[in-house]
């Protein structure tokens, strides 16, 4: 059996972690906390856990502070966005520098463990509403420039399968839907990833804010 | 909004660049009749050429300042026109009034400028980048009809100083000129502040009046969520995500804190205004989504859209028939239901609604239990769409989806 991940919990509200803390106890092994930026990059070096859950809004830089400093002495590691804000501009700016995934804080108990254990698993960890957010950024709706030109276009088969994450579907169940192996959705959806890491985040990110592409 | 983004980009183009035209005829009117009277009948023709260019040149670097703020969110939004407005000002002034060498118009200049960047920079404080349909003459009424007097203060004051300077510098220009009489000096200055002042208030009425929703639609963004206690509305999210999260029996509360949090949500978005936002495929869905949820304590309805269109006699049928499939799931498979619309290019709108629960055959529904068949699948059929309901033990879902445009 693998041993539980190895988690830092990154959020200025002591409330929050305390409440996530419990939750997970079980499914994770906490090593770590923070509720500010330092605190929250030493604790990190110091811990090296395999998944940061990181809080995208904190005083001081925020999650996006932490993040960039970290992975500039630790390029390989890997953090959660876990948060209530579902502007577009914190979205992309969170994927463009470098999470593997990002969460709804109202995500439940079970699906916060298992994407803490598919982001371990190098597997990014796109929520509907995220993928759905994808599939408006490079719908060919956006104004020219919106998306860097020698940035990829989504392939059909991404779009594929980024709609049926958007449906809610899970990957494996995504998986037998389009008569693929699990295998190939991760590659899919890594991909997707990448490319949305290269994509223009200022342009993007202001297309979408205009649009109101947040849902609610 | 997104149904003026996304459906009738032309047409919102065509009424925003509409709304300067008045602007250009009462300006022109305004400054060639004063300059006129200043100058006498005999150079009236050269005149009105001069001024015409003058206002030509005013929209220019007006319509150079909104896609300046489309751009460049909130800072110098406006700067560049209104630059351009004084120093093309100064200039032509002193080409049409003749006998003034540049130098001494270097001063009222400068001034002319330090207005302008004032003005400007208010206009871009209140030029959000989701207002970018929006003169900054709207932007600008709609940050001073807020409810706010304070608000309406902090836009005002800054605009009024700098539109001060503006007529200072047009005053060191006119007293330049061989009026010796104060009068006449007097009545330059008056006719340039109506120049600047009178047709921008017309305007701004005239458009606040005509597109009232959309401006006070865009009014809430205005109070900036950053500026009104953002950490406060940031921990009541935080609050909410917490109960939200460890409520797994008690579902009024989760109910409580959907509602508290869509509430907060909207508020945040500037979406709380009765009409705004309304009559668009995302918007009705999230409305139906909300009130499935009102109706089934600890129901969590999501909606993700990808684009948008305005609702039409098919799409609104297409809702009700979403909501019954909502209504569905959260009352036989409940709790969390997804909901995804797509609006594809090629005009077909296709919604799914899906849930976890332990799903149904059609097959098996009694034939006195209409909800499904009436409800669902009758609805779609009677716009010309069509319903496909795909049950497993993993779930349900129902699939919707209608061309945008069908004859009733």
């Amino acid at each position: 059996m693998t041993p539980l991940p190895r988690v830092v919990l990154v959020d200025d509200h002591a409330l929050f972690r305390a409440g996530v803390r419990a939750e997970l106890d079980g499914l994770v092994d906490v090593v770590g906390e923070a509720g500010d930026v330092p605190t929250a990059i030493q604790t990190v070096l110091d811990a090296a856990p395999d998944v940061v859950l990181l809080d995208v809004h904190m005083p001081g830089g925020g999650g996006l502070e932490v993040l960039e400093q970290v992975l500039a002495r630790r390029p390989a590691q890997c953090f959660l966005a876990l948060t209530v804000s579902d502007a577009p501009e914190d979205v992309i700016a969170i994927i463009r520098a470098g999470a593997r995934g990002y969460v709804e804080k109202s995500i439940s108990t079970a699906d916060l463990a298992a994407a803490v254990v598919a982001v371990r698993g190098g597997e990014p960890v796109f929520s509907p509403r995220l993928a759905g957010f994808v599939l408006n950024a490079f719908s060919g709706r956006a104004p020219v420039g919106a998306v860097d030109p020698e940035v990829e276009q989504l392939t059909p088969r991404e779009r594929d399968v980024l709609r049926l994450i958007a449906r809610g579907y899970a990957y494996k169940q995504a998986a037998l839907q389009l008569q693929i192996s699990p295998r190939t959705v991760e590659t899919h959806v890594s991909s997707v990833l990448r490319k949305l890491q290269l994509s223009s985040r200022h342009e993007l990110a202001h297309w979408a804010a205009r649009r109101g592409l947040a849902g609610d | 909004m997104t149904a003026h983004n996304t459906a009738e980009p032309v047409a919102v183009r065509a009424t925003h660049r509409l709304a300067y035209l008045p602007l250009a005829a009462g300006a022109t009117a305004v400054a060639t009749l004063g300059i006129a009277i200043l100058m006498g009948p005999s150079r009236i023709t050269p005149l009105v050429v001069g001024v015409l260019g003058l206002a030509a040149l005013g929209l220019l670097g007006a319509e150079l300042a909104r896609r300046m703020a489309r751009l460049r969110a909130e800072v110098g939004a406006g700067v560049v026109g209104l630059v351009a407005l004084g120093l093309v000002n100064v200039a032509l002034l002193a080409w049409l009034l003749g006998g003034l060498s540049l130098g001494p118009l270097i001063v009222p200049a400068a001034l002319m400028v330090a207005g302008g960047v004032l003005v400007g920079l208010t206009l871009g404080r209140v030029t959000q980048p989701r207002d970018e349909n929006l003169t900054p003459w709207q932007a600008m009424a709609a940050g001073t009809t807020g409810r706010d007097a304070d608000q309406a203060l902090r836009v005002l004051g800054p605009a009024l100083a700098g539109l001060a300077l503006i007529v200072l510098a047009s005053a060191l220009v006119l007293r330049r000129l061989a009026f010796a009489q104060p009068l006449t000096v007097l009545a330059g200055l008056v006719l340039m502040g109506l120049v600047t002042v009178v047709p921008a208030a017309l305007v701004t009425l005239w458009v606040v009046r005509r597109r009232a929703p959309h401006t006070q639609a865009s009014a809430p963004v205005a109070r900036g969520p950053q500026e009104v206690a953002a950490h406060l509305h940031d921990s009541v999210l935080q609050t909410l995500a917490l109960i939200q999260r460890r409520a797994d029996d008690p579902a009024a509360v989760t109910q409580l804190a959907r509602r508290q949090e869509h509430d907060l949500r909207d508020w945040l978005a500037g979406r709380d205004r009765p009409g705004a936002d309304a009559g668009t495929l995302a918007a009705a869905l999230k409305r139906a989504a909300r009130e499935v949820e009102e109706a089934h304590a600890g129901a969590a309805v999501d909606v993700v859209t990808v684009g948008d269109v305005p609702l039409t006699e098919a799409l609104v049928v297409t809702v009700e028939a979403a909501r019954e499939a909502m209504l569905n799931a959260a009352r036989h498979a409940g709790p969390r239901v997804r909901v995804y619309a797509e609006c594809e290019d090629e005009g077909v709108v296709t919604v799914f609604v899906r849930d976890t629960g332990p799903g149904f055959r059609l097959d098996d529904v009694p034939p006195e239990r209409r909800g499904v068949r009436d409800a669902i699948v009758g609805r779609m059929d009677g716009v010309g769409g069509e319903a496909v309901i795909d049950s497993t033990e993993a779930g349900t879902e129902v699939m919707l989806r209608v061309p945008k445009r069908t004859t009733p």
